[in-house]
């Protein structure tokens, strides 16, 4: 068996079919890794939440006078903004219990800490203008950019910068097929191995100015199709007709994925996240790749 | 029996000011060095800062363990998930890796080598709690030797 | 061979004795009194936990993560880290400037040398320019992105001045010398 593909393959350099007549593609299953954290779910945040409330119970009495130097402005300052317990006294009953007071603490509840507030809350309406002029200032307060994006409330789907706590997979539409982009291996370019026609054959259909890393050489897994272009799901069937499908997987660093115009096999692309591929693709072709994607 | 204060006032007897201050220090209460031996003091005597023990009645200890019983079967049945999923994934990878092997064996080899200095890329982030201000680097430019890959 | 020092402990006023000899380690007793030993019974031990805060930590690209921290502060601003140092940022092609520029290096090194920048020009170009200028910094700042780098827009008088200076050699050839006295 071995000897006869040698010797085709010696024979077969002039024509463009692969070495051992087999059929191969390499497909890329291309990841934009999430930018923030995951969405944590009702049950997580409560528990979260019970769990802090426990801890800063338990949490010993902030050390003021570590860090707080007596009879400066700072420590003043910090005084200032503290609510301190009412200290116990005799003939005054308290219905909660007698106040427990130690370094103006009561040891019975947990310690509110207020910091006295740095900056001076400016109108909402110049908070735009703000931030354009403020840029300079290293101690502006800390603004948070929101965690949902324009592109969330349009659902654009061809833009990276959606679901950003979530997985992005690259998805193309080739041939009338939404699939992860796949690209035939032919004997010349066959020495450089899968992971490197995936990548070359992405910036055929995607432009070049993208950067990307795949994971690793081997692939990830395999898929059969017949010679009607339908998975088989039985694995011990080696005809020549079948063609095998291997997923290489890679992720995107920087720039983008531009579909290029002169490439007629792939029309249409999209970044989505596992549901979304899940009500895009083929049933049978999304049972093969469902591992293969992150929850998150 | 044995306070901070009272420390302090048998140390004082031993310990001379470096610094003679012009002023006396009304506001400050102690000078600098007592002041550092009442700090050090604070600080190691754990007693007066320790909150006082959290005691649950019966029915609270029942709702603690109950949460915390709910917690541990959902990570429990999380890591089995994600378990079951690398398993797949390896399967996978194993499948794929004797089905190339079979059929193409050199397209195997090189699926094989040894990637020698191959590191994860240090521009993949850790994901942060909110997002930066430019979120995706979208002009990239390939670098002119191609050497794209390590 | 043994010498003795003499020390008075403050709790009890007794006197006691150090020895020491040269060989043995050098025991000093502390000018603290030694605490009296709490006996800490099976199940009664505490850990130590200490007061934390929630803060809230902007990295230099704007990204905002929650840490917790003793130090009494909940607004933290990072002004270099991984965002903007060129090493973790090899797909942006002027990290480096940009670091400079949040550090303000960059405006220091443009206020020093303004007036080469500026001769032989009139008022409204200078204007011009520094209002371009201003406005790039600032969306070089926002995006951590540089506007593509055009062609010299003028000959640098700077690179003249440079350009038929050569260094001046220090100090002689050391090597030589040496081989000279073997």
């Amino acid at each position: 068996m071995m000897q006869i593909r040698q010797l085709t393959r010696s024979f077969a350099t002039a024509t463009t079919t692969t070495t051992s007549n087999i059929p191969i593609k390499s497909s890329l299953i291309l990841s934009r890794t999430p930018i923030v954290t995951q969405d944590i779910s009702e049950f997580e945040k409560l528990f979260y939440n019970y769990q802090e409330e426990l801890e800063r119970r338990l949490m010993w009495t902030f050390p003021k006078w570590f860090y707080f130097k007596k009879g400066t402005v700072a420590e003043r300052e910090f005084s200032e903004a503290q609510n301190y317990p009412i200290p116990n006294a005799r003939g005054v009953w308290f219905p909660q219990g007698n106040p427990d007071l130690k370094h103006g603490r009561d040891r019975r509840f947990k310690q509110e800490v207020i910091l006295p507030k740095k900056h001076i809350e400016s109108d909402n309406n110049n908070k735009e203008e703000d931030s354009d002029n403020d840029f300079d200032n290293v101690g502006r307060p800390i603004r948070a950019n929101s965690r949902i994006t324009k592109f969330d409330k349009e659902n654009d789907q061809t833009s990276l910068e959606r679901k950003l706590p979530r997985t992005l997979y690259l998805l193309v539409n080739q041939n009338g097929n939404w699939k992860f982009p796949s690209f035939n291996v032919l004997s010349e370019n066959e020495n450089s191995g899968l992971h490197k026609i995936a990548e070359d054959g992405l910036r055929i259909i995607g432009g070049d100015k993208i950067n990307t890393w795949s994971v690793s050489n081997s692939p990830a897994a395999v898929i059969k199709y017949d010679s009607n272009n339908k998975i088989i799901h039985n694995t011990d069937n080696n005809d020549q007709l079948i063609t095998r499908e291997f997923l290489i997987k890679s992720h995107i660093i920087a720039g983008k994925f531009d579909l290029q115009k002169s490439n007629n096999s792939v029309s249409d692309f999209k970044w989505l996240v596992k549901e979304e591929i899940k009500d895009l693709v083929d049933i049978s072709y999304y049972s093969k790749i469902d591992h293969l994607l992150s929850d998150i | 029996m044995f306070t901070v204060r009272s420390t302090v006032k048998t140390i004082t007897a031993h310990v001379k000011p470096t610094q003679q201050l012009r002023y006396k220090r009304d506001k400050a209460g102690l000078n600098p060095q007592l002041e550092r031996i009442v700090n050090q003091l604070s600080v190691m005597s754990a007693a007066r800062k320790q909150p006082r023990l959290l005691k649950l009645c019966d029915e609270d200890y029942i709702k603690h363990r109950t949460v915390m019983k709910a917690w541990s079967l959902y990570r429990k049945n999380k890591i089995e998930h994600n378990e079951s999923l690398l398993e797949k994934q390896y399967q996978s990878m194993n499948e794929a890796a004797a089905e190339l092997q079979s059929i193409n064996p050199k397209l195997y080899e090189i699926a094989n080598e040894h990637q020698f200095g191959k590191r994860f890329p240090l521009e993949i982030r850790t994901p942060t709690d909110f997002p930066p201000r430019q979120i995706w680097f979208y002009d990239y430019f390939p670098k002119v030797d191609g050497s794209k890959q390590q | 061979m043994f010498t003795s020092v003499l020390s008075k402990n403050s709790i009890g006023g007794r006197i006691s004795v150090q020895t020491r000899g040269y060989a043995g380690r050098v025991q000093i007793q502390s000018a603290l009194p030694k605490r009296p030993l709490k006996k800490i019974r099976i199940g009664k031990a505490r850990p130590a936990i200490y007061y934390k805060f929630n803060t809230q930590v902007e990295l230099s690209d704007g990204s905002v993560i929650t840490r917790r921290s003793q130090y009494p502060k909940d607004e933290l601003r990072m002004i270099t880290d991984q965002r903007n140092n060129p090493l973790w940022n090899a797909s942006k092609p002027d990290a480096s400037l940009l670091d400079a520029e949040s550090k303000g290096k960059l405006n220091k090194f443009k206020s020093k040398f303004a007036a080469f920048e500026q001769s032989g020009k009139s008022e409204t170009e200078v204007k011009e320019q520094e209002a371009k200028a201003e406005a790039e910094r600032l969306h070089r700042l926002k995006t951590g992105i540089t506007a593509k780098k055009v062609e010299k827009e003028e000959d640098d008088f700077l690179d003249m001045l440079s350009s038929n200076y050569e260094e001046e050699k220090l100090g002689g050839n050391l090597a030589q010398k040496e081989k000279k006295k073997k």
